[in-house]
C-alpha cells in the first residue's frame, strides 16, 4: 500500500484540479481590480477585475485539455513510427536515423522560437509540441515492439498476412500498454509545463486564459510587485500549476519503475530514473 | 590451522537477489600454506568466483557472508576497511577473468602499475615506474619501458592479463589468487601465463590459490586441489591423490572430461532455486544412487589430507 | 580523420538547411508579415501602411523578386553579417542583436556554471553514496526541482530575494543598460538571481547526468581492479573514475547549452533581463521579423555550434577510449 501512495496521492490531486474546473463559471463576476481575497472573490480579482479563483478554474480547462491532447498526439505518433520501425525491418534504419537527429534537438527553446512565428492559440500549440515530442516515445517503444514481435502469437498473425499496422493496433501494442501509458504521463506533464511557458512569455493568443497567461499579465503590471497584489494574482495559478505538475509526476513515479522498458534488469543494477523525461 | 597462511573457516556466502537457501557458496573451509599452489576447480556456477571475491571483500552490495577467513591472526571478513586495503594488493594480489575491461582505458598503463608499489612499498614515482617496468619485462611485454605510456587498447588481450598479473604481483605479494587467468586467452599465451605464474613462485616463493575450471591447467601448477560444485565442497586432496584415486564421483566426471573423454552435461549455473537436498552432483551424476538424492553425503576423510563428499564408493 | 571531415561536412549542411529555413520562416506568418503589419496598426489606431511604406517593406523583406533570387541575396547578406534592417529599432539588426547577445551569453555561461558547480559534486556523491540516506534526499531535491516548470523557480526567486528581502534589484532594464556606470559589481547584482535561478534548474540536468554516468563507471571491473589493488575510496573517485566521467559529461555539454538557452528566456522574462530572450520578445510584440529572423539564426546556429564542439569532443573521446564507446 505504501509503494502505491505516490500514484494515489498523484491521481487525487489530478482528479480534483479537474474537478474544480468543471465547475468555473461561465460569466465570472467582475469587480474592481486588484481587489484583495474577501467577500464575493475568495482569491480576489486581478489587474482587470476578473474574479482569480474563476480565471484559475478556467486555465485549469486549458491546461488539462493540452495535457490529453498533447500526450495521446505524441504517444500515438511515436508508437506507430518506432513501432513501425520495430516490425519492419527495412524501416528500421531510416526512421531511426530520424529520430535520432530529431532527439537532438533541445525541444523547448524551438517550440519557443516557432512560436514567436506563429503566435499559436492552443490548438497550434499542441501540434508543435507533438511534433516534437514523438521521437523520444519512438525511441523508447522500439526496442519493447521488437522483442514482442518476436512472440509466437505475432509470427503467427504475420503468417496468414496480417499487415504491420496491423499487427501494432490489434497484438503488439496492447502488451505494451505499461510503457505507453507511462510515456503518456510524461508527455502531459511535459505538455502542460510547455504551454505554461508558452502562455508566460505571452506567445500564446491573447484570448486564452491559461495559467501561463494571467502570471504573464500579473508580471507585467507595475502594481504587482509595488503592492501585495501578487500574493493573489501570481500565486495562485503558480499553485495551481505545480499542482497539477506534481500530481503528473507522482502517477508517473510509480509507473516508470513498474513497466521499466529496458526490461530484464534488476533493481539494483539500475538506477531509479525520475528524470526519464525531456530536461526541456 | 597454525602456520598457515590462509585459512579459511565454514566461509558462506549468498546474494539477496537469490535464494536464501541455495547460497553462491556454502560452508567452505580449506586451508593455504605459505607458498603452495592451492587449485580450485569446478564448472561456472560453482561458486569459485565468488570465493575469490569474498576473501577480499569485493562482492558486490548485495552480497551476505558468514564464516571465517584468518590471513595472518586476523579476519580478512571483519577487518576494519583500512587495514583490508593494506592487505589488498599489498599482501594479496588478485587477477580476474576478462583481462579486456579490467584496466581503465583512460589512463596509462605506467600510472595503473605505479600506483601499486606507490601505496604498498612506498615508492616514489621513478622507482615506481622502474619496478613497473621490470615487472612488464619478466611478464614478457616486449619494450617494456616505452611501453608504460601506452593506453590498454593499444595491448591485445593475452598481453592485458600479463600486465594485469605483473600489476598484481608488483608489490610481491605472499598471495596471489587467480580467477580464471587463462580461460580468456588463447593457447599459446596460457601456456605462457602459467609459465609465469611458476617463475613468480620459484623466484619470491609466493602461494598462490588458482582458480580454474580447468584440471589440465591445475595439475601443472597445484600441489592440492580442491573441487566445487554448487558451492559446497566436493573433495580436497594433493593433486597426484586426486588423480589416482578420485574420491568422488564428480571427480571423476571431471577427470574424464579432462582427458578428453566427454563433456559433462552443462549443469545449471547459479542456483536460483534453493538446492534439493542431497548431492549437488545428483542430477547428472552417471553413478548416482538414489540415496544420492535424499541426503547430502557428508565431506569425510578418506586417506592421508583426502577428504571427499560422495556415497558411491 | 574521415569522422572529423564527415562531421563538418554534416553540420555545414544543418547550417544551410537552418539558413534556408530561416528564410522561408517568414512565410509562415499566418497572412504574410505585410498583412499582419498593416492589420496591427490598425489596431492600435494608427494609419494603414501607406503605399510608400509598403514598397519599404517589400524591399526589407525581399518580397519583390522571385524567391531563389530572394534567397540568394539573403545568403549574401548573411556572409557580409548582415542580418537584415530592424523595422522596430530602425537600426541593422546585427548590431542590436549583438549588444543583447552579450548579455545572454553572460546569463548563459553563469547558469551553466552554476549548475555545473552544484550538480556534478552532488551527482558524484550520490553516486558513490547510493542507496544512503543522503542519495535519497538529493535525489528528490534535484527531482523536485527538475519538475517545476522554469519560470516558476526563477519566481520564486524573484519573490524572496527581490520582493521580500530586497537584496537584489527587481528590474533590470535601465540599470544594466548602462552597464558601463553601475560597474561591474552593478551588473553582477543583476546577473545574480537569474544566473542562479537558471543554474539551480539546470542543475538537476547536470545532477542526473553526473549521477548515472558515475553509477555506470563505478560498476565497471576497472574500479575492482582498482579497489582491489589496495586504493582507497577517494582516490579511487579521483584519480580513476573522474578521468571516465569527465569526457562523457563534456560530451553532453551541448545538450545542457540547448536547454539553457531555452531556461534563459524564462529567467530574463521574470527579472527583465534585456537579453536575446527579451528581445526577441519585443521583436515579437512589434511584429519586427527581420529582426526575429536574425535572431533566430543566431540562436540556431550557437546550439549548433554546441552540438558541433560536442560532437568534436565525442570523436576525440572514442579514439581515447578505444572500443570502449
Amino acid at each position: 500500500m505504501m509503494r502505491r501512495s505516490p500514484q494515489i496521492a498523484g491521481i487525487a490531486l489530478v482528479l480534483a484540479i479537474a474537478a474544480a474546473t468543471l465547475f468555473a463559471p461561465s460569466d465570472p463576476a467582475r469587480g474592481l481590480p486588484f481587489q484583495p481575497p474577501g467577500m464575493g472573490h475568495p482569491l480576489g480579482t486581478d489587474d482587470v477585475g476578473h474574479d482569480v479563483l474563476a480565471e484559475v478554474q478556467r486555465g485549469g480547462r486549458v491546461s488539462l485539455m493540452v495535457a490529453l491532447a498533447v500526450s495521446l498526439s505524441t504517444v500515438v505518433l511515436g508508437s506507430v513510427i518506432g513501432g513501425l520501425a520495430g516490425i519492419v525491418r527495412r524501416l528500421d534504419a531510416p526512421l531511426m536515423a530520424m529520430v535520432d537527429f530529431l532527439l537532438v534537438i533541445p525541444r523547448l527553446p524551438l517550440v519557443i522560437l516557432v512560436s514567436l512565428y506563429l503566435r499559436p492559440g492552443v490548438a497550434n500549440a499542441i501540434l508543435l509540441l507533438s511534433l516534437l515530442g514523438w521521437p523520444s516515445v519512438a525511441r523508447t517503444i522500439r526496442p519493447l515492439v521488437r522483442s514482442v514481435a518476436r512472440a509466437e502469437f505475432v509470427q503467427a498473425a504475420r503468417s496468414w498476412g496480417a499487415g504491420p499496422l496491423y499487427l501494432l493496433r490489434r497484438h503488439i501494442l496492447p502488451q505494451c500498454r505499461g510503457v505507453l501509458l507511462a510515456q503518456c504521463i510524461v508527455e502531459a506533464r511535459y505538455g502542460v509545463m510547455a504551454e505554461a511557458g508558452l502562455g508566460f512569455l505571452g506567445l500564446e493568443e491573447p484570448t486564452t486564459k491559461s495559467w501561463g497567461m494571467m502570471m504573464a499579465y500579473a508580471f507585467g503590471h507595475p502594481a504587482t510587485f509595488v503592492s501585495d497584489a501578487w500574493t493573489w494574482t501570481v500565486v495562485p495559478p503558480a499553485l495551481a500549476l505545480v499542482s497539477l505538475t506534481l500530481g503528473l509526476g507522482l502517477i508517473g513515479l510509480g509507473l516508470e519503475s513498474r513497466f521499466d522498458p529496458r526490461l530484464g534488469q534488476s533493481d539494483a543494477s539500475r538506477p531509479w530514473n525520475p528524470f526519464e523525461e525531456d530536461p526541456a | 590451522m597454525n602456520g598457515q597462511l590462509l585459512a579459511v573457516d565454514k566461509l558462506s556466502v549468498g546474494f539477496r537477489a537469490g535464494a536464501p537457501a541455495a547460497p553462491a557458496l556454502d560452508d567452505v573451509s580449506f586451508s593455504v600454506a605459505r607458498g603452495e599452489t592451492l587449485a580450485v576447480v569446478g564448472e561456472s556456477g560453482s561458486g569459485k568466483t565468488s570465493l575469490a571475491l569474498a576473501l577480499l571483500r569485493l562482492l558486490p552490495a548485495d552480497a551476505w557472508w558468514q564464516g571465517q577467513a584468518l590471513w595472518d591472526g586476523r579476519d580478512l571478513l571483519r577487518m576494519k576497511e583500512r587495514d583490508l586495503r593494506q592487505v589488498r594488493g599489498g599482501k594479496i594480489g588478485i587477477v580476474f577473468q576478462d583481462p579486456m575491461s579490467a584496466l581503465n582505458p583512460f589512463l596509462r598503463i605506467g600510472t595503473q602499475m605505479m600506483e601499486v608499489t606507490r601505496r604498498h612499498l612506498g615508492y616514489r614515482k621513478r622507482e615506481a615506474l622502474e619496478h613497473a617496468a621490470s615487472m612488464l619485462a619478466k611478464a614478457g611485454i616486449p619494450d617494456a619501458r616505452e611501453r608504460l605510456s601506452a593506453y590498454p587498447r593499444e595491448f591485445s588481450g593475452g598481453m592485458r592479463q600479463r600486465i594485469l598479473l605483473a600489476m598484481a604481483l608488483s608489490a610481491n605479494p605472499a598471495l596471489l589468487i587467480a580467477d580464471e587467468v587463462t580461460s580468456a586467452v588463447d593457447g599459446t599465451t596460457q601456456a605462457r601465463i602459467v609459465d609465469l605464474l611458476g617463475e613468480w613462485q620459484a623466484e619470491t616463493g609466493g602461494a598462490i590459490l588458482l582458480i580454474t575450471h580447468d584440471l589440465a591447467v591445475a595439475a601443472r601448477l597445484a600441489g592440492r586441489v580442491m573441487v566445487l560444485c554448487g558451492g559446497r565442497v566436493m573433495e580436497i586432496a594433493p593433486i597426484d591423490d586426486l588423480m589416482r584415486d578420485p574420491g568422488c564421483a564428480y571427480t571423476r566426471v571431471l577427470l574424464r572430461a579432462a582427458a578428453g573423454a566427454f563433456e559433462p552435461r552443462r549443469g545449471k549455473g547459479h542456483a536460483k532455486r534453493p538446492l534439493p537436498a542431497g548431492c549437488p552432483f545428483a542430477g547428472r551424476c552417471p553413478e548416482v544412487e538414489a540415496r544420492c538424492f535424499d541426503r547430502t553425503p557428508p565431506l569425510r576423510p578418506i586417506g592421508e589430507s583426502h577428504s571427499a563428499r560422495c556415497w558411491v564408493e | 580523420m574521415k569522422r572529423y571531415v564527415a562531421l563538418v561536412a554534416r553540420s555545414l549542411a544543418l547550417l544551410a538547411v537552418i539558413t534556408v529555413t530561416n528564410f522561408f520562416l517568414i512565410h509562415l506568418v499566418p497572412g504574410g508579415p505585410l498583412e499582419v503589419i498593416s492589420r496591427a496598426r490598425v489596431e492600435s489606431g494608427a494609419a494603414p501602411l501607406s503605399d510608400a511604406e509598403r514598397a519599404m517593406f517589400r524591399r526589407y523583406y525581399g518580397l519583390d523578386q522571385p524567391l531563389p533570387a530572394q534567397l540568394l541575396a539573403y545568403a549574401g547578406q548573411l556572409l557580409h553579417g548582415d542580418l537584415g534592417y530592424s523595422t522596430f529599432f530602425r537600426r541593422p539588426s546585427s548590431e542590436i542583436i549583438a549588444e543583447y547577445c552579450k548579455r545572454t551569453s553572460l546569463l548563459v555561461a553563469a547558469g551553466v556554471l552554476v549548475a555545473v558547480c552544484t550538480g556534478l559534486p552532488l551527482g558524484i556523491v550520490s553516486a558513490a553514496r547510493r542507496g544512503s540516506l543522503l542519495d535519497s534526499v538529493l535525489l528528490a531535491v534535484e527531482m523536485t526541482l527538475h519538475a517545476a516548470p522554469p519560470f516558476l523557480l526563477a519566481m520564486a526567486a524573484l519573490i524572496v530575494f527581490a520582493v521580500k528581502l530586497q537584496w537584489f534589484p527587481l528590474a533590470g532594464s535601465e540599470a544594466i543598460m548602462d552597464a558601463k556606470s553601475a560597474g561591474f559589481a552593478g551588473m553582477l547584482r543583476h546577473l545574480a538571481l537569474p544566473a542562479l535561478s537558471l543554474g539551480a534548474w539546470e542543475s538537476s540536468t547536470v545532477y542526473y547526468l553526473a549521477r548515472n554516468a558515475m553509477v555506470d563507471i563505478l560498476g565497471e571491473d576497472y574500479i575492482r581492479t582498482a579497489r582491489a589493488k589496495g586504493l582507497g575510496n577517494h582516490e579511487i573517485l579521483i584519480r580513476h573514475a573522474l578521468p571516465a566521467l569527465l569526457p562523457m559529461l563534456l560530451a553532453r555539454f551541448a545538450v545542457l547549452f540547448g536547454t539553457a538557452i531555452g531556461g534563459a528566456f524564462f529567467a530574463e522574462q521574470v527579472f527583465s533581463y534585456p537579453g536575446l530572450g527579451q528581445l526577441s520578445l519585443t521583436a515579437f510584440q512589434n511584429y519586427d521579423y527581420l529582426l526575429l529572423r536574425g535572431i533566430f539564426l543566431v540562436l540556431a546556429a550557437s546550439i549548433l555550434t554546441a552540438y558541433l564542439v560536442a560532437d568534436l569532443w565525442l570523436i576525440r573521446f572514442d579514439a581515447r577510449a578505444g572500443e570502449r564507446a
